[in-house]
């Protein structure tokens, strides 16, 4: 069993902004979900981890070891895919894997074939393996992204923003990839797509302004909301004397009407119909919640 | 809008911190040039044309650092879709870009010539009367050279950059800009590169119109210009300058133009097109679906043992080493290196005109590899380790890369590795090269060692600038800046103390000696192998330090600042690292000592002080009456072996004035151990850089008074001193190393106006020259001279004189010479190992000394010997010695030749020299043999008295000498040659003279004038009054002065006037007296075939003739003389081109005359053998086509 203890981190950069405040989590085996909006510190406390960034202060334990200290004790088990990522102009895809590979310390040229091969299947680029990566598609570079993540033996993967800019298809693909390697290993699943975090993760946090501000399973995280959110179909011009006089935690557009989403633990008024609880109503519950109790970085 | 953008850009380029930088340099270089001293001349037009147009050189690189960033910015922020979908036009998008980039730059270089403008008005010294202060004399050169330059350089980057959106390409476009200028500059010798090639007026044309920045086409109008030209007229803008910058100045306008019809701001799509399926592909397709599909295992990692380290690490080396030499740029790079080589190479072995060729030995190709090499190297080296320092970032490839487990050590290690490859791969390249011409050319004596040698010495000082650049980019926030950085201070540690008069070899931080000139076969890089190691054990020491800080502070993390890598750098150190740094500090401090301690640096200031001191306490004995040496004995110990030698000398020294001499001042270069006149006491002794000693005479020395003068001098070499005079095999010691001389040394004093200025010291004035000092002219007896000397065995020793007898030791040999007959008082002593080659020509034993490798060229010297002995024992009397001696010297002589009485030092390369082709140019060979031996009659037999005038004497009748003797071995086409080199060259050194020119009879140390002009005024004396009156002149002369040091130019003038009736007089006064030069042009040449089939031709000939005052103006004077003109059926140049000669008289202005031929000729050609000092002479050949009448 892996362990990811995170305590206490905090970072603060060079011009002042103050990415992570005090974040304390404890992940093993399994996907676990880091939710949260643009900016909320999710890639920050994901590069924190990865060692490819000091804390200002707390430390993250992986496996009994200080990584803050020793980042090379996480890297010789860490598969990182970063939300942004380029290659080598002219290498190929092959070429590519086969550099990492090497630097990931797969010395043995015949498993290291193997892997990589079975990884160029697995992520259905093995017929594109000789072009070049810089030539690839959004989503073929994506998947040559986790390919590269899962290279080697990690015990640690981290994928920041995995999903975003695939289509379904690609989308599937991915999420099954790492559904598939997460029962023995840390997957660490950052986004903003609710949808990702309530089919995969078994657990999660939100992230805001640089502070968890809620962590639990999906399913516990929606039963406390069950029965709590109501829906309202409102003209726009009404809007604003919906929000001024209830918790409203979302609207969504239907067929180019709006609908307002209300947080409250019992009926309002009869025209409020209520809904079956999602992730999403929790996600955006909580974001409403820490902005009025003004959670600041 | 249009506006606004391009205030916009403006700002832009106002904020980037490398056009700051580069524009603070700019100004503060326009500063630092006008208040140096001696870099230039603010009385001067010409001077500040020269320095203002330089910034064009430099201005290239801020061009390159402002395109790249302004039109790549979109790109490397992703900005190009945000941009290019707003509504600004094309026009608008691109002229405000350009404009940018055109108006900032060019402001930068108008803050470069405002500061050399500011300063030179501000003259801080005070050394200049007549300071140009008008600012048009520094905004002309910005407005003709400078400002269409940044225009055409901006045209071609943009486009370049627009073209194809690649940094590396822009860089490299800029480098090949800066490249060609040289290669240009260096193919024409213009100014910048020490101008001492002669090249041919159309070639100079070309280059001219062919170079981009225009400054090559300001030397061709100026090349000729005098001195008080190049003091009073601007360049203009005319001729080939005007055509030049209009030619570019359309081309970069026709770049715009293309710019404006190919950019789309529609996005590329060049590199979205499907792969072609291709017969493979399908079967590749079909051989991935009968591969056995595994499934995804997690793997075994190995840990981190070394192999696996090993193996890390030859994989990060292989990847970024393969991505690198197989990139565009790279491969660009490389075959413009290639290319170089090539045209240096090349350039180098088929000499120009009279240089002649030379054979391809590899200790020459291995100094033209080392020479570029550290300039191309320089710039590969900073610009790679910025692209390999930022090549994940800059592909966003870090944050992967970052996150893998290979440790920090070998990713950084791997970095510099792949570097240092780069260098190594391109010094590759150069052998590949230089071995290929060499097999090409049939030259196979090929030194294996010596090419593998370049690795160490042209790579040590890439090392050292790979780790600091390296370092640097470590440190920086980007990769421009630390290129920039990188060079600043690859430069600027070099150069800074040693630019402000600081010598010391310590002084140029960083720096190697430079060796790749130096090869010579006599010890291969010599003493300085030695020097260079020291320097490079120290600087390769101090480069580990960094490098050991490097690995120190290195984080993978993309939040290094430098103000965090800067703290590391003193706290944390591991035991290790600690014990690493203490043996690196030592080593650096032991080797600086050791430096310090083997080095003599002579520093300037040390030298000016000495001369200056030299000149305040002892310019009052300039007049004193000296005594002269009668007879020379000496016992010359050489030890070459062991880098040390000993004088012992014993003269006699004589009062051969009519009154008594009291005091005198003796004046020796070396410090002398013993030194005694018998009744002479030294009352005061100097021993600064020389050895100064004021002697009293007690009792005096009266007229005609001999006495004896005793001296000894022990001398060793330093190891780091790079004497000339003695090499551990190939000592030429020269007797003016040691010898005392008599009386104030007037060649101490400082010449340089400023310096003297600054120093206290009297200007010098200029019309010095315009007072006569033909009868100040000392004579003095000549003197015996008897010397043996002693050398190391396997060495012979060699010194003027006869033979006398051998001895020889277990260790030791010793030669015992003596003069047959008194010599005067030039004197050398030579040892080597020298193979001896002898043969009897008439009673005179011609004897080479060579190199055993130096074989091939021993016949064409012994026939040029005997060729020049028959001629001179036919006209001017019979050769004075039993013996001839040519003995071979190194390299690092810069002499073709030098004579000795019977013997003569023949420097290095003229062993090398390919004569197989020599015959279709000059016989450079045969030219400098001729030429020294002619110094046995004209210079030994017959010396000049000391003085003006003297030089006449020796070196014109020398030259005359070459002239009549390679005419005898390979006819008048050769001459031709020679007198037109002699001519260019004439009017090439005198344009850049920095007095005014003397006439020929006053000659001093002008060779422009003694050599050049005396050849081509011998040869129009020839024509005017025949071989046979002129070498009957030179014999008298030569009979009349034998016994003395006597001979005076006016007496030869006399003879050659008391032979010739009246207007050969006044031409022999015009030509030797005066400054003449001509302006021939053959206009027109028309026939008509008569009815007997002859022709009558009809030429139309204008002839001017000026004269030039000793202030330098010139006028137009009357022209009434006899010239030749020829008939020619092939061009003059041809060897086999049979001509007819025919005198004709021409008047000033228009002149027609009519010939009746026999045959048609192809080629009318006036003055053929070019007799006449004419700065033009393509106009004075006419080619016959179907010009009839």
């Amino acid at each position: 069993m892996n362990t990811l203890e995170i305590n206490n981190v905090s970072k603060i950069y060079a011009n002042g902004t103050k990415a992570l405040n005090g974040v304390s989590l404890k992940i093993s085996n399994g996907m676990y979900g880091l939710l949260g909006p643009n900016g909320a510190g999710k890639s920050s406390l994901m590069r924190t981890i990865a060692g490819l960034q000091t804390t200002s202060s707390g430390n993250v334990i992986f496996n009994g070891n200080d990584i803050s200290k020793e980042p090379s004790k996480i890297r010789q088990y860490l598969g990182y895919l970063p939300q942004e990522f380029g290659v080598y102009p002219r290498m190929s895809a092959l070429d590519l894997l086969n550099h990492i590979a090497v630097l990931k310390g797969v010395l043995n040229k015949k498993a290291r074939q193997a892997q990589i091969e079975a990884l160029l299947i697995k992520t259905n680029l093995f017929e594109h393996r000789k072009k070049a990566v810089s030539n690839f598609s959004g989503g073929m570079r994506r998947r040559f992204g986790i390919a590269q993540a899962l290279l080697g033996n990690p015990k640690i993967i981290m994928v920041d923003e995995p999903t975003a800019g695939l289509d379904p298809e690609e989308r599937n693909r991915f999420l099954d990839v790492l559904s598939e390697v997460s029962s023995s290993v840390i997957v660490l699943l950052s986004t903003h797509i609710v949808e990702d975090i309530r089919v995969l993760c078994s657990n999660m946090a939100i992230l805001y302004n640089g502070q968890i501000v809620k962590q639990g399973s999906p399913e516990n995280l929606i039963q406390d909301l069950q029965g709590k959110i109501w829906k309202k179909p409102v003209p726009k011009s009404d809007l604003a004397v919906l929000k001024n006089k209830h918790n409203v935690i979302s609207t969504r557009l239907l067929g180019g009407k709006t609908s307002a989403y209300v947080f409250s633990e019992q009926q309002l008024t009869t025209d409020f119909e209520a809904v079956p609880t999602d992730l999403e109503h929790v996600y955006f519950h909580i974001l409403k919640t820490s902005k009025t109790n003004n959670y600041a970085a | 809008m249009l506006l606004k953008l391009i205030s916009f850009e403006l700002k832009f380029h106002f904020k980037q911190a490398s056009y700051l930088l580069f524009t603070i340099l700019f100004l503060f270089s326009g500063i630092y040039l006008g208040i140096q001293e001696g870099a230039i001349n603010p009385e001067n037009k010409y001077n500040i044309h020269l320095f203002s147009s330089l910034i064009s050189l430099a201005v290239v690189f801020l061009i390159v650092f402002q395109t790249a960033y302004t039109v790549l910015r979109d790109k490397a922020n992703n900005a190009t879709q945000l941009i290019h979908t707003t509504s600004v036009s094309k026009f608008q998008f691109l002229c405000s870009r350009f404009l940018g980039i055109f108006m900032s730059s060019s402001f930068s270089t108008l803050l470069y010539v405002l500061g050399l403008f500011i300063s030179i008005v501000i003259d801080p010294f005070q050394i200049y009367n007549d300071v140009n202060s008008d600012f048009i004399n520094f905004f002309w050169p910005w407005l003709i050279i400078i400002l269409p330059n940044v225009f055409i350089l901006t045209a071609l980057l943009f486009t370049v950059a627009l073209l194809t959106k690649k940094t590396p390409l822009i860089f490299f476009s800029g480098i090949l800009i800066f490249i060609l200028f040289w290669v240009n500059n260096f193919y024409i010798g213009s100014p910048f590169t020490g101008g001492k090639l002669v090249v041919a007026e159309q070639t100079i044309k070309k280059v001219a119109l062919f170079d981009i920045l225009g400054l090559c086409s300001s030397y061709e109008q100026t090349q000729f210009w005098s001195p008080l030209q190049k003091t009073k007229q601007l360049v203009k803008f005319s001729g080939t300058l005007a055509l030049n910058r209009i030619i570019w100045l359309s081309f970069g306008l026709l770049l715009l133009i293309i710019n404006y019809w190919s950019f789309s701001f529609r996005l590329s799509q060049k590199n979205k097109s499907k792969s072609k399926k291709s017969i493979f592909s399908i079967l590749k397709k079909k051989r991935q679906n009968t591969i056995e599909h595994t499934e995804y295992q997690p793997v075994f990692v190995v840990k981190k043992s070394f192999k696996a380290r090993f193996k890390e690490f030859i994989h990060l080396v292989f990847i970024d080493f393969k991505s690198t030499i197989f990139s565009k740029t790279f491969l660009l790079l490389c075959m413009v290196w290639i290319g170089m080589l090539l045209a240096a190479i090349l350039h180098n072995i088929s000499g120009q005109d009279v240089y002649g060729n030379i054979l391809p030995t590899t200790g020459l190709l291995a100094g033209l590899i080392l020479e570029p090499l550290a300039h191309i190297g320089l710039f590969l080296i900073v610009f790679y380790a910025g692209e390999l320092v930022w090549k994940s970032r800059q592909h966003h490839f870090n944050e992967i890369l970052d996150a893998v487990p290979t440790q920090n050590n070998i990713l950084l290690f791997s970095k510099y590795a792949a570097l240092f490859l780069l260098p190594i791969f391109i010094i590759f390249l150069a052998i590949i090269t230089a071995l290929s011409i060499q097999i090409a050319f049939g030259y196979h004596n090929i030194d294996v060692k010596l090419y593998i040698s370049i690795f160490y010495f042209g790579g040590s000082s890439l090392f050292i600038y790979g780790v600091l650049s390296l370092f640097i980019q470590q440190l920086v926030s980007n990769k421009y800046l630390g290129m920039l950085f990188s060079l600043v201070c690859i430069y600027g540690l070099g150069y800074a103390l040693p630019s402000i008069g600081v010598q010391h070899p310590l002084a140029s931080i960083l720096q190697l000696p430079k060796i790749g000139e130096g090869y010579s076969e006599f010890i291969g890089y010599g003493q300085l192998t030695n020097f260079f190691n020291w320097m490079n054990f120290l600087w390769i020491s101090a480069t580990l330090i960094i490098l050991l800080i490097s690995f120190k502070i290195y984080k993978r993390t993309s939040e290094n600042r430098f103000k965090n890598q800067f703290k590391l750098i003193f706290f944390n150190w591991r035991k290790s690292q600690r014990f690493a740094l203490l043996v690196l500090v030592g080593f650096v401090c032991i080797s600086s000592i050791i430096i310090d301690v083997k080095s003599t640096p002579k520093s300037f200031t040390d030298d000016m002080t000495f001369r200056e001191n030299y000149e305040k306490n002892y310019s009052k004995y300039k007049e004193h009456l000296t005594p002269i040496i009668t007879s020379v004995k000496t016992k010359v110990l050489l030890e070459p072996k062991n880098l040390t030698y000993t004088v012992d000398g014993n003269y006699t020294i004589f009062n051969n004035t009519n009154k008594a001499i009291d005091t005198v001042l003796i004046t020796v270069r070396e410090k002398l151990d013993e030194f005694s006149i018998k009744g002479a006491k030294i009352i005061q002794e100097d021993i600064a850089l020389a050895d100064v000693k004021l002697l009293v005479f007690k009792p005096i020395l009266l007229p005609n008074e001999s006495r004896q003068m005793n001296f000894k001098t022990y001398k060793v070499i330093g190891d780091f001193e790079l004497q000339k005079d003695m090499i551990s095999n190939g000592t030429y010691l020269r007797n003016s190393t040691f010898e005392p001389r008599f009386g104030y040394q007037k060649v101490l004093e400082i010449v340089h106006k400023g310096e003297r200025k600054k120093r206290g010291l009297p200007i010098k004035d200029k019309k010095e020259n315009t007072k006569d000092y033909m009868f100040e002219n000392t004579s003095r007896p000549k003197q015996d001279f008897e010397t043996w000397v002693t050398t190391d065995k396997g060495q012979i020793p060699i010194a003027p004189g006869k033979l006398i007898d051998t001895f020889s030791t277990d260790n030791t040999v010793t030669y015992h010479y003596k003069s047959q007959i008194k010599t005067d008082n030039n004197l050398s002593y030579f040892s080597s190992n020298y193979k001896k080659v002898v043969e009897n020509y008439k009673g005179i034993s011609i004897e080479v000394y060579h190199l055993p490798k130096h074989n091939t060229n021993v016949d064409e010297i012994i026939k040029a010997t005997k060729a020049t002995l028959d001629y001179g024992n036919a006209n001017f009397g019979s050769y004075p010695f039993d013996h001839l001696r040519i003995a071979e010297v190194p390299l690092h002589w810069k002499f073709g030749g030098h004579a000795l009485p019977g013997t003569i030092a023949f420097q290095e390369r003229f062993f090398t020299q390919d004569t197989s082709n020599a015959t279709k140019g000059i016989n450079q060979l045969s030219r400098v043999v001729i030429h020294e031996i002619g110094h046995q009659w004209f210079g030994h037999k017959m010396s000049p008295a000391s003085g003006k005038g003297g030089n006449m004497l020796t070196e014109t009748m020398a030259n005359y000498m070459e002239a009549q003797v390679l005419e005898k071995m390979y006819g008048k086409t050769m001459v031709r040659r020679l007198s037109n080199f002699g001519r260019r060259r004439y009017f090439n050194f005198r344009s850049s003279a920095s007095i005014e020119e003397p006439s020929l009879h006053l000659v001093e140390n002008e060779t422009y004038v003694a050599y050049r002009k005396g050849f081509v005024v011998m040869q129009s004396l020839k024509e005017l009054i025949g071989e046979k009156i002129l070498n009957a002149s030179l014999q008298e002369l030569l009979e009349a002065h034998q016994e003395e040091e006597s001979a005076k130019s006016i007496d030869f003038i006399n003879i050659l006037l008391s032979k010739v009736d009246i207007e050969k007089q006044n031409l022999i006064n015009d030509w030797f007296k005066k400054r003449i030069d001509y302006d021939l042009n053959l206009k027109n040449v028309k026939y008509t075939q008569s009815n007997n089939n002859k022709y009558k031709l009809t030429v139309h000939i204008e002839a001017n003739r000026y004269e030039t005052n000793l202030k330098g103006e010139k006028s137009k004077i009357n022209t009434n003389e006899n010239f030749t003109i020829g008939f020619y059926d092939k061009h003059p140049d041809y060897r086999n081109a049979k001509p007819i000669f025919k005198t004709i008289r021409l008047e000033k202005g228009e002149n027609t005359i009519v010939f009746n031929l026999k045959n048609l000729p192809n080629y009318v050609v006036l003055d053929p053998l070019v007799t006449r000092l004419d700065e033009d002479i393509s106009n004075n050949i006419f080619e016959i086509e179907n010009d009839k009448l």
